[in-house]
């Protein structure tokens, strides 16, 4: 008898192991960073723990460079990336759960700079940093403007300091986080980005349904928002 | 951050130090308005935004040159007339249509606006969450709205009125989908022979889908080159992405004729296939009473996919709508049978391939041939606008200062100018304009659709489709494997039939609405193709035989 509920036990088991996801996450500091464990921290990490734990999903975390985890995700079946933007020339690569981050970007200047700009228009001949893998440098670059990448974010403030570029698109809670002072001055918000779990594309929908419809709860319940606003992120 | 944003604002508006007014009245230029009128609708506008001096809006649009005039230009114009800071994101439609669906499912405030297709309107009076414009404009919008609005002078305003009654968008831009073709090449002699030895008839605006496709074929196959240029006799595009969706339900089956006769969509069932009984939503597959995998449909899917593979660039395969919507402006391109008119700026650039030296077009426009099922009473084409849409969950203010804006880039001062940067018109006055009937031999034809009757019968998607955003996804995902050659044509439309009939299920669990789905039971195509009407029996043949029409006869179908 004792064998039979073993046995039935680890069969039980099996979707469960089946199930997890390996999740490639990439450091966006202060919303996603690796702890000195190796664990995730930061806004987005702590969300999809909560966001995992109700679907009663299990998952693995590890820390790739953007790129290479996009790699992964299109070799591996059970494979996840947090987070990429959703945009539509990406739609049809991969299965999405989302929306996790939602930042409005703006361009900021330093703070020094009495730059004014009205329209993106204005920023035509002005040299823009942004972080690789954000959006908001293919965005800017889509419509024509000067992009310079970088992989880290105090390494774009600290060019903007230098006047090497003119221009630094990125968000509010990243200008707070690198606590410079003066901090940079945003002088034209322009646009809102949604950002998503992109897995591979065959990925069980059953479990991309669990999921968006845990994360759709943690809407309705405030538990999004409620995070948001822990972490200083906001959609003014 | 409000304060420190209104600050930037203010001292931008001491550095342009112009006054507002004649600045606007200098930008916008000309107008159908004399100019006293103009003068005076600014000004109400100005006085309409001072309780909100300092409000932000945020609104969104896609890509295209009206809206990226309304970000650049009208935007920051607003912005300095009534000190209402306007953030006018531009996106791609697809995108749009997410950050809605966004908004409306989690209850986050992304944005205050959208400039989105009125295609969403049979979701819009079913779901309850969009902001019923003729009623906020009696009620809450009442003392924010334009004297001079005149909503009548809207050529779109049926497209966004439900079948309720009520005007849920406002049209910001109109755009339609016409045969476009060569008018240069087809004027050739030496061409008008060749084609004519060999299809025994002229080469002019093919009336069906045969003569499209000898035209085509001919170009393609017996041309093949035209100035030392390889040339091509169609264009279309069939990348995987969200844009396929549109190529095909936009067009293809409303002109394969899939639908029943009537206007502005066929009744009972669409161009979608979908069957209405009153205003519910009862099936798309023809075991429902639909239409969208029958043999009407069938033959729409199968040409599109024969067509692009034979004879369009090879690269336009793997193209989605924004890559493909300026190809044939390069210049190697005899003709397209589904052309947005919404891409008619880049088409009329000085300099480029398909612009004389005197800046005219050696293109023009004319009415979309029709494939075998159509008959006479169907609609003639895709026609649809984009329009202000409003949430009923913004706050009372920002929604107040986001119709302003919405007003505003739409008002008669304003309508005219951005009509000619943007060339998507959307009010009759405009069109009755000295200004754009001067424009009209630029523009190939264009002026002329919009000022025939024949807006009636260019309609869009319609108010059968419940969900649009839910359901837009399953049309390219579903249909891609008819072009990437996995599935036949046949099979890729079961496929998506059978699950819109889910969708319409589950759709129908969560709208509480009279006209919310209620599937028929299955009965069987075999039960249902005999009735009268959609869906469609089998046409013995569907290749009738080619036939054409000289330019000017053409027209008259917009008479």
């Amino acid at each position: 008898m004792r064998g039979i509920s073993l046995l039935l036990l680890s069969l039980l088991s099996l979707p469960s192991a089946a199930a997890e996801i390996e999740l490639f996450a990439w450091e966006r500091p202060p919303l996603v960073q690796q702890s000195l464990d190796g664990q995730g921290a930061g806004l987005v990490p702590e969300l999809t723990r909560e966001l995992f734990r109700r679907a009663g999903i299990s998952y693995q975390l590890s820390f790739l460079p953007l790129q290479r985890a996009l790699v992964k995700v299109q070799q591996e079946s059970n494979g996840c990336v947090l987070l990429v933007e959703r945009r539509q020339e990406r739609e049809p690569y991969y299965a999405w759960v989302g929306p996790l981050l939602i930042s409005r970007l703006g361009l900021y200047a330093k703070a020094d700079d009495d730059l004014q700009l009205d329209s993106l228009e204005q920023a035509r001949g002005l040299r823009i940093l942004s972080h690789q893998g954000s959006g908001a440098g293919d965005y800017l670059q889509g419509v024509g403007l000067d992009v310079l990448y970088s992989n880290k974010e105090s390494l774009n403030l600290s060019m903007l300091q230098r006047s090497r570029a003119r221009l630094w698109a990125t968000s509010a809670a990243v200008v707070h986080a690198l606590g410079a002072k003066p901090a940079p001055r945003e002088v034209l918000p322009f646009l809102t980005l949604m950002e998503d779990i992109a897995c591979h594309p065959q990925l069980d929908p059953a479990l991309l349904q669990r999921l968006q419809t845990s994360l759709q709860q943690m809407y309705h319940e405030g538990w999004v928002q409620a995070l948001y606003q822990q972490h200083g992120v906001s959609l003014e | 951050m409000r304060s420190v944003m209104w600050l930037v604002l203010l001292f931008s508006t001491l550095t342009h130090a112009a006054n507002p007014l004649q600045e606007a009245i200098a930008e916008l230029q000309p107008s159908s308005l004399a100019a006293a009128e103009q003068r005076a609708e600014l000004a109400w506008f100005a006085a309409a935004g001072k309780p909100f001096a300092g409000v932000q809006v945020r609104v969104i649009a896609e890509h295209i040159p009206t809206h990226w005039y309304e970000a650049t230009v009208l935007a920051p114009l607003f912005s300095r007339l009534t000190g209402i800071r306007v953030i006018h994101e531009i996106s791609g439609e697809d995108d749009v249509v997410n950050k809605l669906r966004t908004q409306q499912q989690t209850g986050l405030p992304l944005y205050d606006a959208y400039v989105s297709d009125s295609d969403l309107l049979g979701q819009h009076f079913r779901d309850g969450q969009v902001l019923v414009l003729s009623d906020f404009i009696a009620g809450a919008g009442a003392s924010v709205t334009s004297p001079t609005l005149d909503l009548a002078d809207f050529i779109g305003l049926p497209f966004v009125t439900a079948p309720d009654g009520k005007l849920y968008q406002l049209p910001d831009q109109q755009f339609a989908n016409l045969y476009w073709y060569r008018q240069d090449w087809f004027e050739r002699p030496e061409l008008r022979q060749a084609f004519r030895e060999r299809y025994g008839y002229e080469l002019d605006v093919p009336q069906n889908w045969s003569a499209y496709e000898d035209i085509a074929a001919f170009f393609t196959e017996q041309v093949g080159e035209i100035d030392g240029q390889r040339v091509y006799g169609h264009m279309d595009y069939g990348g995987y992405d969200p844009s396929l969706g549109w190529r095909l339900s936009d067009a293809w089956l409303g002109m394969a004729g899939v639908a029943d006769l009537g206007l502005p969509n066929g009744l009972p069932v669409d161009d979608w296939g979908i069957r209405v009984e009153g205003c519910r939503p009862a099936g798309a597959s023809m075991a429902r009473g639909g239409a969208l995998d029958s043999p009407a449909a069938v033959y729409a899917v199968q040409q599109y996919v024969d067509w692009l593979k034979r004879y369009a660039p090879p690269e336009a395969q793997q193209m989605s709508f924004n890559q493909a919507g300026n190809i044939a402006a390069q210049g190697h391109v005899a003709q397209q049978i589904f052309w947005y008119t919404a891409f008619t700026a880049d088409y009329t650039k000085p300099g480029t391939p398909v612009v004389d030296g005197e800046g005219k077009p050696k293109w023009r426009v004319a009415p979309s041939p029709r494939g075998a099922y159509w008959q006479d009473g169907m609609k003639s084409g895709y026609q649809d606008v984009g329009a202000w849409t409003l949430l009923n969950t913004t706050p009372l203010r920002q929604r107040q200062a986001a119709w302003l804006y919405a007003q505003f880039v739409t008002a008669k001062s304003v309508s005219l100018r951005k009509t000619l940067v943007g060339l998507t018109p959307i009010r009759r006055s405009d069109l009755d304009s000295p200004a754009l009937l001067a424009e009209a031999p630029r523009l190939g034809g264009l002026v002329e659709f919009y000022r025939s009757r024949a807006a009636r019968r260019w309609t869009p998607t319609g108010a059968n489709v419940p969900d649009y955003s839910g359901m837009a996804s399953l049309w390219w995902r579903q249909l891609h494997p008819a072009i990437s050659g996995k599935l036949s044509a046949a099979q890729a439309l079961h496929n998506l039939a059978v699950a819109f009939d889910q969708h319409l299920q589950v759709v129908a669990q969560r709208q509480q609405n009279p006209c919310a789905p209620q599937l028929n039971p299955p009965r069987g195509a075999q039960y249902w193709l005999p009735q009268p009407g959609a869906p469609w029996p089998q046409l013995a043949d569907e290749r009738p035989p080619g036939r054409t029409l000289k330019y000017q006869e053409a027209l008259r179908a917009w008479d």
